[in-house]
């Protein structure tokens, strides 16, 4: 399997804060979600890819090839959203587009033109001018229009509503059909990567709490609801995470399947991305 | 790199607008005001030049305030940038805005001698000498200036400016009373040669020593 991006044993230490031994890889043409609460690392995770920060330890790999500084004609290949657009507020979208055409050797003007429209976004307008949304949307623009073969992008659609969450998980989508396009997408609504995602990379506190398949993670995850004396019996028999609500227990297991055979009795619902996450940071562990 | 001087140029375009009744007051007012309270009007031609070259000057504050502001730096790095790209081409967009800043000056002050009847071949080849000399100092200044706003910001590093002009300075009177005993014109004909050339060692040493630093920060900067 090729891979867009790699990243290996990426540590980064902070006073109060540490990026620990953090692994996983984009396979080429997917969609990969990174989630984790606020705090978690996921930020501190892209820096460290892009150069952003110097790392204690580990290595990322584009494409095979580590990112130097200098290598321009491989940063040109990766395209990245922050959260927030990074322009200042007194540019016009028009002039944005101006600045990727001086900026990239391989700006591609109808390109970004044809998103704007689709974004409609106003050309003559203000960046201090537009919703959130459209900011969100402007940054993205500019990130898709240099015919990069990596999207990595910080909480594209926090903040935007349903309409526009699904009409750019429909472009997330249309770019990853071009088998040498992948994407890293981190957000906090995990419904939107149920959608996309092909790829599901959860770091917790720093650490890498697991990179897996998300069809996999969906479907070999359950959740076990049941009294005290059954939650004795699918404990010893394997649980991840455990809750206890007012009179009865939430397991989180990690082979849905097996502890349907075991208890046939019990039910075991399929775990969503948010329970999954939930139960690994909230609940008790054995 | 174009891209960044373009971005940088744009907003500071887009602040020149805002400041035009600024540049008007400073670059025709001021200078016409001084002259007639003061009834010497010998260099009422030369300071417009000085105040359009100072805004030139100074106008990078917008470019990195607005920077700041938008997280753009961090932004910017991870488009087809390397850090010395991004570090050179601040340093091209301020020589760019000094030297605009010279010639604007410069086209005001011929304009207004040309308008008070005064202009002659003499006074524009002055008026051209002081342009260049004052672009040429204002560009240095910039390898003071770039390197302590990349680190410090805008804000600590204007104050970190004045402090590295306030040393340097110091230095200079210093070494001018240690060879002459008092304050005395270190260019003088007759004066000990190697004043002027220690004078001229410690100002390009400033220059050498902070755009050496500027790399090094630039280098080692984290988001």
């Amino acid at each position: 399997m090729e891979f867009a991006v790699e990243v290996k044993n990426v540590t980064k230490k902070y006073k109060r804060f540490t990026l620990s031994d953090v692994s996983f890889a984009v396979p080429q043409g997917s969609i990969m979600g990174l989630i984790g609460e606020n705090g978690a690392g996921k930020s501190t995770a892209f820096k460290a890819m892009l150069n952003l920060l110097r790392k204690d330890a580990g290595e990322v790999l584009f494409w095979g090839k580590p990112l130097e500084d200098k290598d321009t004609e491989l940063k040109a290949r990766i395209g990245v959203a922050f959260d927030a657009i990074c322009f200042a507020e007194i540019l016009t979208v028009k002039q944005v587009g101006n600045i990727g055409k001086m900026t990239y050797s391989n700006w591609d003007a109808p390109r970004f033109q044809e998103l704007v429209t689709r974004f409609e976004l106003p050309e003559k307008a203000e960046i201090k001018t537009l919703s959130k949304g459209m900011k969100m949307k402007l940054n993205l623009a500019f990130a898709m229009s240099h015919n990069a073969e990596l999207l990595i992008l910080d909480e594209p659609t926090a903040g935007l509503d349903p309409i526009a969450r699904d009409e750019l998980l429909d472009l997330f989508l249309e770019f990853v059909q071009d088998e040498n396009h992948s994407i890293l997408i981190s957000s906090h609504i995990t419904t939107d990567l149920e959608k996309v995602a092909d790829y599901i990379t959860f770091i917790n506190k720093g650490k890498v709490a697991f990179s897996k398949e998300k069809d996999v993670l969906l479907y070999q995850h359950g959740i076990v609801r049941c009294g005290e004396k059954d939650f004795q019996l699918v404990k010893e028999k394997g649980c991840i995470a455990w809750r206890k609500n007012d009179c009865n227990y939430e397991i989180l297991v990690e082979d849905r399947q097996s502890i349907l055979r075991a208890f046939p009795h019990l039910v075991v619902d399929h775990a969503s991305i948010d329970e999954i996450m939930l139960l690994t940071v909230k609940g008790e562990r054995a | 790199m174009k891209g960044l001087v373009f971005k940088d140029l744009i907003t500071e375009l887009h602040e020149l607008r805002r400041m035009a009744v600024f540049l008007l007051v400073f670059a025709f007012g001021m200078p016409i005001l001084f002259s007639a309270s003061s009834g010497d009007w010998s260099d009422v031609y030369g300071m417009p030049l000085t105040m359009c070259s100072v805004l030139g000057m100074v106008i990078i504050n917008n470019a990195f305030a607005y920077d700041e502001k938008s997280g753009w730096m961090q932004y910017a790095l991870v488009n087809p940038v390397s850090r010395m790209q991004y570090y050179h081409a601040k340093l091209l967009t301020h020589a760019i805005n000094t030297i605009t800043g010279s010639v604007l000056g410069l086209a005001v002050s011929s304009l207004l001698a040309a308008v008070t009847g005064q202009m002659t071949l003499s006074l524009f080849g002055q008026l051209l000498a002081q342009a260049g000399a004052t672009a040429a100092a204002l560009c240095l200044i910039g390898i003071w200036i770039i390197p302590l706003f990349l680190k410090y910001g805008v804000q600590k590093g204007t104050f970190m400016v004045m402090l590295i002009f306030i040393g340097v300075a110091i230095l200079c009177t210093g070494l001018v009373m240690i060879s002459f005993g008092s304050m005395a014109n270190p260019f003088a004909e007759g004066a000990p040669l190697w004043t002027p050339i220690l004078l001229v060692l410690i100002v390009l040493g400033s220059f050498v020593t902070l755009y050496l630093l500027g790399r090094k920060w630039m280098g080692e900067k984290e988001f």
